[in-house]
């Protein structure tokens, strides 16, 4: 059995430790399988500067109001021949951003994300749905201000190729799901702002090669 | 006498009719954090990137009664933010906003349309690196309340459409990298004055 990667990222850096392990995962799958198998395994690293996670909410009952975390990072590995994979996402709650300073100094406060105790918000995938070779559904638990609690994330959107401009394989996802921030022990001011939370995560992520001919960006 | 009682009911009657006018036609200011335009576009075959102006002003009338009033927003084009700084500066350069030369661009309303007494769309004149085009917003959600917090009365919608960016000679990747077809999101909060 080859190796599903070779080294990606600095050995010290979380990205390249959270790859390390999603390649020994791969490579397990890969191992349970028949050679062949091992190739449909495809491990994708999310690109953080073509990648959102936004947030939609009603405020005071008037408008919908947006923002996003600038810094986001992930892996995803999937298998669409045997219906398999795993997604890991990681949001750095600090980076809320909402164009507004004081705004996002409020997020960032003990009254909501409460960033200095809770840095980081975390999902994981538990299933994964395809529909013939299309994945539709990812089923998982988000983590967020020290509550886990399951969600269900609709793929809204998957486009697979390769950038015109660098030729790197990719894929490029929309992925929403709404969640109720109370689920998180997020209640302040509910009823005045929305209990309902739009996510969106624009996800553009790009293959890891599996034969070490050069990192994608 | 009577000639002067009718003068009276005659002044009587403007004052109503002058009170009822101004009551009828409402003007507001939007609250800039709360109205930041956003865009979405398509870039390669793989995402929709979406970037927002946080600094704009906007003024608005509106005669529910009439059915009429007027629409004025101007957007500071150097607070474009790609949520990438790099393409922030590539935005504000010479092949798309070009914002040393065109540091705003504005949106004129010519007709506000209404079902019953709510806003439900807005044509319009958008101007955009020098170049003037018609455009049609979309109005959803439009309803007016008051603010809880400082109980000033105020009013909400959301106003969409979508433009081809070539119209107005942004054309720049087009076809290549990036798509023609710009989805733009303006929340509106506004407050009465």
């Amino acid at each position: 059995m080859r190796r599903p990667t070779r080294s990606t990222g600095a050995p010290g850096s979380p990205v390249g430790a959270l790859l390390f392990t999603v390649a020994i995962l791969a490579a397990t799958i890969g191992s349970a399988e028949a050679g062949e198998a091992a190739e449909a395994v495809s491990i994708y690293r999310v690109d953080p500067d073509l990648t959102s996670a936004q947030f939609a909410v009603r405020h005071m009952g008037l408008s919908m109001q947006r923002g996003h975390f600038g810094r986001t990072r992930g892996t995803i590995v999937l298998d669409p021949e045997a219906h398999t994979g795993r997604i890991d996402f990681i949001v750095d709650a600090s980076s809320v951003d909402t164009g507004w300073g004081p705004r996002d100094a409020f997020l960032r406060g003990e009254d909501m994300f409460d960033t200095v105790h809770y840095p980081v918000v975390r999902f994981h995938s538990t299933r994964l749905a395809f529909d013939s070779t299309r994945l539709v559904a990812v089923s998982g638990e988000l983590t967020m201000h020290n509550v886990t609690r399951p969600v269900e994330l609709h793929v809204a959107r998957l486009d697979c190729g390769k950038d015109p401009d660098s030729g790197f394989e990719g894929c490029g996802a929309e992925v929403d799901t709404v969640i109720k921030r109370s689920d998180f022990g997020m209640s302040y001011a509910l009823g005045i702002v929305g209990d309902d939370i739009g996510l969106t995560f624009q996800v553009t992520a790009f293959r890891v090669p599996h034969d070490g001919e050069g990192d994608p960006p | 006498m009577l000639r002067q009682s009718g003068a009276s009911a005659l002044a009587l009657l403007l004052a109503v009719a002058s009170v009822t006018a101004a009551a009828a036609e409402e003007s507001y200011v939007t609250d800039p954090a709360h109205s930041q335009p956003s865009y979405e576009i398509r870039h390669t075959i793989f995402s929709t990137q979406r970037g927002d102006f946080t600094k704009s002003t906007g003024k608005i009338t509106i005669d529910r009664e009439a059915k009429k009033g007027s629409i004025d927003v101007s957007i500071d084009t150097t607070s474009i933010r790609s949520h990438d700084p790099r393409l922030d500066s590539i935005l504000k350069g010479e092949d798309y906003f070009n914002v040393a030369k065109y540091p705003t661009m504005t949106f004129k309303s010519t007709v506000m349309r209404f079902d019953g007494d709510r806003l439900t769309g807005v044509d319009g004149e958008l101007t955009m690196i020098g170049v003037t085009r018609p455009v049609t917003l979309k109005v959803a959600d439009f309803q007016c309340g008051e603010n809880p917090f400082n109980k000033k009365p105020m009013c909400g919608a959301e106003a969409s459409t979508t433009i081809k960016r070539s119209e107005w000679g942004m054309k720049a990747g087009v076809g290549r990298s990036s798509g023609d077809d710009v989805k733009i999101t303006i929340p509106i909060e506004a407050y009465k004055e």
